[in-house]
């Protein structure tokens, strides 16, 4: 089985994330793998572990991006490629699919898998778009897969209903859900390994990508500017006997707040 | 009842001493100063308590420095430390398991020979261990000779450990909030106010505040602070990553130190492997972990503990190291400003420091510069004399 699973290195969210001048501000950020895609990295390993084969992470983003991939590696993934792409900020999740469908054109896989979005844009359109692309089928949202074979792959997915069931024939797309699993650390050796495994550095051209392929003239949306959501207002703690503190936080909410009427 | 263990202040108008810094060396600082009378203090905290070193170290203790200053003042702190979760009621979890300093060349073991033989002559419990020793007491360790470094002896010294950092902070501010010290977190100095050669106050983001006595106890930060009143440190801070495994059943009883590999690890009593480097190459006040740490950790400890193989890396995280060229701390007043005070210089060695350095930062403030601690002062750049402690350093660069 060969598995792609295509990651987003994205700014650690755990972080504070400051907007200057609706830009976000690069100074002090840290950029980890986008947690959806963490998730469907250890579904891969887990089927490759199950039926045999092999995963490639692939990711189109800036230099620093390779750090992402060697942590996806370390995780246990078996090579890797890289976009080498530097216009990510003026990209939407059009222009990537096409980039994407391209870097994937000619390559050999049954399964691409990947997070059902990406943690910083939360859009979660580039998996489908590029799904149509390569005229693939796509399940997204799983939260449970079963019965691997050569062909096919029984998937649960989150509806808007209850879980659906349904089986995909390969090779085909799939998005994840973070119920999925929990995705595994790296151990020391994985660590080690990571630095001796294959990554295969790409540029545009060597995938037929032009300027008007790529960047803000590839892409049919465009963001113009990033504001912060407003912070919530403190809290109050009411501080005392039950039967006090009660009545108080009831009449507040009835009162003031005009919370219950 | 109020459960908290120290209060809010609104900031006072004026204290008698004002320590801008509240890690374990501010809030010791403070707590000895109590201790000596003097509880009109402020200690003033940009962000909150511990957010510097105190909580970004990897909670090793030890004594067996090589230099007389650095042997004594050590003592000091580690007997200090050994009293005190009775002296401030606080289960520290102080754990004196016992720590070896590896050696891997015949120049490294006469080293560590040297430190052995000076802890000696001056009390401390510390002597050599051959391979096959080592490997009774660390049954894991890989002393063949495949390693690119096979361990050719080691330095022990019974009674360094490791103990809860966090809880060390907690008790400290604790004991001076009782004792009517004002913690005041989120409160940054902007500027330091100094009127004809003499300390006069400060100017925080909540306001000003006056002052006798000011003391500078930011470690890594210090070359800022000090800079604001025109004092030059020889200090050039660079960050020191750290990590953690995720928890494993006790099988590292005691701490390991590796001068060449530039690791050292320690298991605590959730089990976790805590584990440390020597310093990032690059000066920095960035604290960024970095996959160039792991890798490279990870290639070290392996060579040490192949068993670790398995064990996953959980989180990582860095901190800042204020190095002096002489690995040696500066705690000392400042000639051309009167009541001007420095506690710095703190490197990779600091957190094991923190309650000789309260203790002596605070007999200085209160009644002159101890025996103790002169070896620190600032004017030894000046003067020529620096120490010699660089090579007891854990793992310096």
């Amino acid at each position: 089985m060969e598995i792609i699973v295509l990651v987003k290195q994205v700014p650690d969210v755990a972080l504070n994330i400051k907007v200057k001048e609706g830009e976000i501000v690069e100074e002090g950020l840290s950029y980890v793998i986008s947690s959806w895609d963490e998730t469907a990295l250890e579904a891969a390993l887990q089927i490759t572990e199950d039926v045999g084969g092999e995963v490639t992470l692939l990711t189109v983003g800036p230099d620093k991006a390779a750090e992402s991939l060697r942590k996806g590696l370390a995780m246990g993934a078996h090579k890797a490629i890289h976009v080498k792409y530097d216009q990510a900020g003026e990209t939407d999740s059009y222009a990537f699919a096409k980039i994407l469908q391209k870097a994937l054109e000619g390559r050999n896989y049954d399964l691409i898998l990947t997070g059902r979005q990406s943690q910083d844009t939360d859009s979660g359109l580039t998996a489908p778009m590029l799904a149509e692309f390569l005229g693939l089928p796509q399940v997204t949202n799983i939260i449970r897969f079963s019965d691997v074979s050569e062909k096919n792959i029984t998937l649960y997915r989150k509806g808007d209903h209850g879980t659906e069931v349904v089986d995909m024939v390969m090779p085909g797309l799939v998005t994840v859900n973070d119920s999925l699993n929990e995705p595994r650390l790296a151990s020391m050796r994985g660590i080690m390994m990571a630095k001796k495994k294959p990554l295969e550095e790409i540029d545009l051209d060597s995938i037929g990508i032009t300027s008007e392929m790529s960047g803000i003239q590839g892409s049919m949306t465009q963001v113009l500017q990033f504001e912060k959501p407003e912070s919530r207002k403190e809290g109050q703690i009411f501080e005392g006997d039950e039967a006090d503190t009660v009545t108080q936080a009831v009449d507040l909410m009835v009162g003031e707040a005009k919370f219950l009427t | 009842m109020d459960k908290r263990m120290w209060k809010n202040h609104d900031l006072e108008k004026s204290y008698d001493v004002v320590i801008i810094g509240a890690g374990a060396h501010g809030l010791a600082t403070a707590y000895y100063l109590t201790k000596l009378g003097i509880t009109n203090i402020a200690v003033l905290e940009q962000k909150f308590i511990g957010y510097g070193g105190s909580g970004r170290n990897t909670a090793i203790l030890r004594s067996n420095y090589r230099t007389e200053e650095g042997i004594k003042f050590y003592d000091q702190s580690l007997k200090l430390y050994e009293n005190l979760s009775l002296e401030l009621n606080y289960n520290l979890m102080f754990s004196q398991q016992g720590h070896f300093t590896l050696g891997h060349s015949t120049a490294a073991v006469s080293g560590l020979v040297t430190r052995a033989e000076n802890n000696k002559a001056l009390g401390i419990d510390s002597y050599m261990l051959e391979p096959k020793e080592i490997k009774e007491m660390l049954p894991e360790i890989d002393i063949s000779n495949h390693p690119r470094f096979p361990v050719m002896g080691a330095l022990y010294h019974p009674p360094g450990g490791i103990i809860r950092h966090d809880a060390v902070v907690w008790a400290y501010a604790r004991g001076a909030d009782k004792a009517g010290v004002h913690i005041h977190q989120l409160t940054k100095v902007e500027d330091i106010i100094i009127e004809k050669g003499k300390v006069k106050g400060v100017v925080t983001n909540k306001g000003k505040i006056n002052c006798k006595s000011l003391v500078s106890v930011v470690a890594g930060w210090s070359s800022e602070v000090c800079r604001k009143v025109g004092v030059k440190l020889p200090i050039v801070t660079h960050p020191l990553q750290a990590l953690v495994t995720q928890g494993y059943k006790p099988w590292l009883h005691h701490v390991v130190v590796s001068g060449s590999l530039h690791i050292y690890l320690s298991q605590t009593d959730r089990g976790e492997l805590v584990c440390g480097n020597g310093i990032d190459t690059y000066p920095h006040y960035g604290m960024r972990s970095t996959l160039g740490f792991l890798e490279s950790y990870a290639a070290h400890v392996l060579e040490l503990f192949p068993v670790l193989h398995n064990v996953a890396v959980q989180r990582q995280w860095a901190g800042l190291c204020d190095m002096t060229p002489d690995y040696s701390p500066i705690i000392s007043s400042i000639d051309e400003i009167e009541g001007f005070y420095v506690n710095g210089g703190w490197g990779t060695y600091g957190f094991k420091a923190s309650p000789a350095s309260g203790y002596n930062t605070a007999q200085m403030i209160a009644q002159g510069t101890p025996e103790m601690i002169k070896p620190f002062r600032y004017n030894r750049f000046m003067e020529n004399r620096l120490g010699g402690e660089k090579a007891a350093a854990s793992v310096g660069s």
